[in-house]
């Protein structure tokens, strides 16, 4: 689930885009489920070896580490967030993980916004903002149905049309 | 480049034809993937039964050998199991759990594909057996040595296949996992979560605990075969009754997995048809959870003949009747929600009642079962048939039934027809009834299971379950074509479907879009199944 609100009306400027996932469990409380799967698990392949049965062992240790990486990566898909800040002259769009780990300016008055549909079949489409040889992604994270919602806000906002292709 | 203005009318696009459905990432592709996968294996696993049943009509051999009826016996308890009620479940989980938690999609839509789609191979390798030198395996779905390393050039077939069925479930449960845990809408804490979201996470939870003891199971047994070890080879030093335990430590949680979202459809239908709340919703969390922690604990009762010290046997014996506590609380809650409910009686809410009377028959007879000393004359007959068929045909079976017939008009948006969605129920009921209800009498009077011929006072019982179990396979295709029906066409299905329907699920239009939630639904403040102001959803499409 992604925070993307569709708005109807002009915003005042300055106005932030901030774009994330829901994330509705901490990191924190994931680890927390794998030790505790991990305990469980590893407990009873350890009952099973010491009576021999030792092929129980690289089974659990194998699912526990798919296990940690599949929750490691959603919660590291998480934390991703964007921040599209729409000022009187610049456009400002920052991307990272805690922080802003990249940040791009661009002059409002030139800033031109694509959605382009992927010609891959099933893939994301992409919405790019360019302005003066510039260019970057966002709304990464987001659905197609997200991402077209957050063109249009931000179409209303600087007053410009989308370009789709 | 065309430009247009993103104002222009918008529809769902998504990929069409057969690359949509083996690229897909989408839950609810997925979810219908499972659901007609599981349906397809149903019908074969039934064919399966059918045979079993043909033979067994009358004493002495008629149309099999003993080898092809043994293989029919453990082929269909492996592709009922692994390829209907397991799939069945983890297709409603994949439709279902995004719904109903608020989110757009599954956790990790990628494995989703894979978890999906290393199904069908797995079987067709499996079925593919039974064409091969030395016939399909024929040992039960136990899979005990030594009688299974007896098997011909199927072994290591089954057991990849096997391995195959293993991964499958296990993508699933962590898939499941890391949606629930991860991808729950704003608000909605544990305890607000719907119960068929509860079960699944216990399911899941069990599932990743028990799973890789069956591989590692298995493996043992096709290094025993192949590598010349004796993990369970008596005359290397092994022990074959360490695999019983290793199968059982699996076997047991397995019995709950294939239960468990039973009991959250359950939850789900009764207060919708009873237009009531839940009764005792925590408690229902938490006999759940008691259920799950009790099957680690109880394996050996399937092994009191196999001998065990007494104090093992005692053990095992109350541990196993303390399962009944939280399943009572469990029929309890369900009763006291239906009761001085303004009850109404459509197809769904049919099937949910017949489940709870049927399955607590069932839980009474491992009640029975669990009674060390009775077990002694039960093991191996018939009771033991009449007993699990119980649990799993009015128990799983019906509860998967139920949902469809319940979710149906929410995933296609079209009703299904209520008379024969009623006709489907009651052949269903009577001849599930006709087929099982017998076999306790003939396991009573001692009729073994898994042997093709028997003796001639079993034959009157025989012929009822035969008769019974061929209606049965009937009923069911009645309910292929309803679901056929209604995927093509239909009186339109509101967005609610059901007056007394609650969840974030029925707040989506009939079928939903393509992706569930693009705005998150706010969940807030504690369940109000009348005013409706628990959710607070912001629907951007309909």
């Amino acid at each position: 689930m992604n925070t993307v609100a569709d708005i109807d009306h002009e915003l005042e400027v300055p106005t932030q885009f901030i774009v994330q996932h829901n994330q509705s469990l901490s990191w924190r409380g994931n680890k927390i489920f794998i030790i505790n799967v991990g305990i469980l698990s590893f407990s009873i392949a350890g009952v099973f070896a010491l009576h021999g049965l030792w092929l129980i062992l690289p089974f659990v240790g194998l699912e526990i580490l798919i296990l940690s990486v599949a929750l490691y990566t959603c919660c590291l898909r998480n934390r991703y967030k964007e921040v599209i800040t729409v000022g009187n002259e610049k456009l400002i769009v920052e991307k990272g993980l805690q922080q802003p780990n990249e940040t791009w300016e661009f002059d409002r008055a030139w800033v031109n916004l694509e959605l382009r549909d992927s010609k891959l079949l099933g893939h994301p489409s992409k919405l790019l903002v360019r302005s003066k040889g510039s260019q970057t992604e966002i709304g990464e994270c987001l659905t197609d149905e997200e991402r077209e919602s957050l063109a249009r806000s931000l179409m209303r906002t600087l007053h410009i049309t989308l370009n789709k292709s | 480049m065309s430009t247009t203005t993103a104002d222009e009318h918008h529809d769902d696009h998504h990929p069409s034809g057969i690359m949509r459905w083996i690229t897909t990432t989408n839950h609810k592709d997925i979810g219908t993937l499972y659901l007609w996968f599981s349906f397809i294996m149903f019908f074969i696993g039934g064919f399966m039964a059918l045979i079993i049943r043909t033979e067994l009509f009358e004493p002495g051999m008629q149309f099999v050998d003993p080898q092809f009826f043994n293989s029919m016996t453990t082929m269909h308890a492996i592709v009922m199991i692994f390829g209907v009620v397991m799939p069945a479940f983890t297709g409603l989980a994949n439709w279902l759990i995004p719904l109903m938690i608020g989110a757009t999609d599954m956790a990790l839509p990628r494995m989703n594909n894979w978890s999906f789609w290393i199904l069908p191979f797995a079987f067709a390798m499996m079925l593919s057996t039974l064409f091969m030198d030395g016939g399909g395996p024929a040992g039960g779905w136990t899979l005990y040595p030594p009688l299974v390393l007896q098997t011909g050039d199927a072994f290591p077939f089954v057991i990849f296949a096997i391995h195959f069925m293993g991964m499958s479930s296990i993508m699933g449960a962590i898939n499941v996992v890391a949606t629930i845990l991860n991808m729950r809408a704003p608000g909605m804490t544990l305890m607000k979560m719907p119960l068929f979201v509860w079960t699944w996470l216990i399911t899941a939870y069990l599932l990743i605990a028990v799973m890789p003891v069956l591989a590692g199971g298995v493996t043992m047994l096709l290094t025993d075969k192949f590598f010349e070890t004796s993990f369970f080879n008596a005359a290397g030093g092994g022990d074959p009754v360490l695999f019983q335990h290793i199968f059982w430590f699996f076997g047991h949680p397995e019995v709950y997995i294939l239960i468990l979202p039973s009991f959250g459809v359950i939850s789900s239908i009764i207060p919708t048809f009873a237009r009531k709340p839940l009764f005792g919703y925590s408690s229902m969390v938490y006999a759940t959870a008691s259920i799950a922690f009790l099957s680690f604990i109880v394996w050996a009762h399937h092994m009191f003949t196999v001998g065990m010290p007494l104090a093992g046997e005692l053990f095992f014996m109350l541990a196993t009747m303390l399962i009944a506590v939280p399943t009572g609380v469990k029929v309890f809650n369900w009763v006291c929600t239906m009761w001085r409910g303004a009850m109404t009686f459509e197809t769904p809410m049919l099937f949910a009642i017949a489940f709870i009377i049927l399955f607590t028959i069932g839980g009474f007879s491992g009640l029975m079962l669990a009674i060390t000393p009775a077990d002694f004359q039960y093991h191996d007959t018939y009771f033991v048939v009449a007993h699990f068929h119980y649990v799993l045909v009015p128990g799983s079976i019906f509860a998967i039934i139920a949902a469809v017939y319940y979710w149906l008009p929410k995933w296609t948006g079209h009703m299904y027809s209520e008379f024969w969605g009623k006709t489907h129920f009651w052949l269903s009921t009577i001849f599930v009834n006709i087929t099982f209800f017998p076999m306790h009498f003939v396991g009573l009077a001692g009729m073994p299971r898994r042997i093709p011929d028997y003796a001639l006072q079993f034959s009157d019982y025989n012929q009822i379950a035969t008769i019974g179990a061929f209606g049965f396979g009937f009923a069911q295709i009645i309910f292929l074509g309803l679901v056929i029906a209604t995927i093509r066409g239909g009186v339109k299905a509101t967005d609610r479907v059901w007056e007394g329907a609650e969840g974030l699920e029925w707040t989506l239009s009939s079928p939903p879009p393509y992706h569930s939630f693009t705005t998150p639904p706010n969940v807030k403040g504690e369940w109000n199944w009348f005013t409706h102001q628990h959710y607070e959803t912001v629907k951007t499409r309909s």
